[in-house]
């Protein structure tokens, strides 16, 4: 029985994902600002990313290693998402013109996704083998994507927030 | 450079922001930040707006 429910959820979760995603592309009519303002994001997220590429590489010719290769690839595809989607967030532009009618199903499915992923990774850490030799191994990986999901939710929502309550002709 | 003329036009035919991007086919902090002037808008968006309030690029757009 647990063996199935630990299979149902990840499932269910994916058809919301797919669901939520599919519906965003088609209703993806981003205005001409906002499609700038991505490309923005997207310059930002690769220097973030660079620049922790420099941080590893400074590291190691130390001779620290402080994670493994899974998780240093994880780390960059996470830290991307996150200086994209915060900067996006930020400048109004995450928001589609048609999202901005219902803002806060983005904070509400990413905060599902990021406890569930949480709890999963707290379970994990519990068990151990989080670190091994002084690196983090890919155990973390609940963690990781538990407090990146669980981020980017708290600054949709405080965006979602700001959406629906700002007044018109005073905004920013 | 603020644009006062965009907001004026828009206040005449009192309209909204928010209606103003949807005639537009933009989003409300789009319309803002033209009228703040934190954004030059392409000539496309400029001419949907002047459809909208029925009004000429020289009259929303020109600086003299």
């Amino acid at each position: 029985m647990m063996k199935f429910l630990s299979l149902l959820v990840p499932v269910i979760l994916c058809i919301v994902v797919v669901y939520e995603v599919s519906r965003s592309l088609a209703h993806a009519d981003h205005d001409e600002r906002q499609r700038l303002i991505r490309g923005k994001a997207f310059t930002a997220a690769f220097y973030a990313v660079t620049g922790l590429d420099a941080l590893i590489i400074l590291l190691y010719s130390m001779g620290i290693t402080i994670m493994s290769a899974e998780v240093l690839a994880a780390l960059h595809l996470y830290l991307g998402v996150i200086v994209s989607a915060v900067y996006c967030a930020v400048k109004d532009a995450y928001f589609s013109p048609s999202d901005f009618k219902s803002p806060y199903r983005y904070p509400l499915v990413l905060g599902i996704i990021g406890i569930l992923n949480l709890i999963g990774g707290i379970i994990q850490a519990k068990a151990g083998g989080i670190i091994e030799n002084g690196m983090l191994t890919n155990r973390c990986f609940g963690l990781l994507i538990g407090l990146s999901f669980c981020f980017l939710a708290v600054v949709f929502l405080v965006r979602a927030i700001k959406i629906k309550n700002e007044p018109e002709e005073d905004e920013q | 450079m603020k644009n006062l003329k965009l907001k004026a036009a828009r206040a005449a035919k009192d309209m909204s922001q928010q209606e103003l991007a949807e005639l537009a086919g933009v989003s409300r902090q789009t319309i803002n930040a033209i009228e703040k002037g934190d954004y030059n808008p392409t000539i496309k968006l400029c001419i949907a707006i002047c459809r909208a309030l029925d009004r000429t690029l020289d009259e929303i757009f020109w600086e003299e």
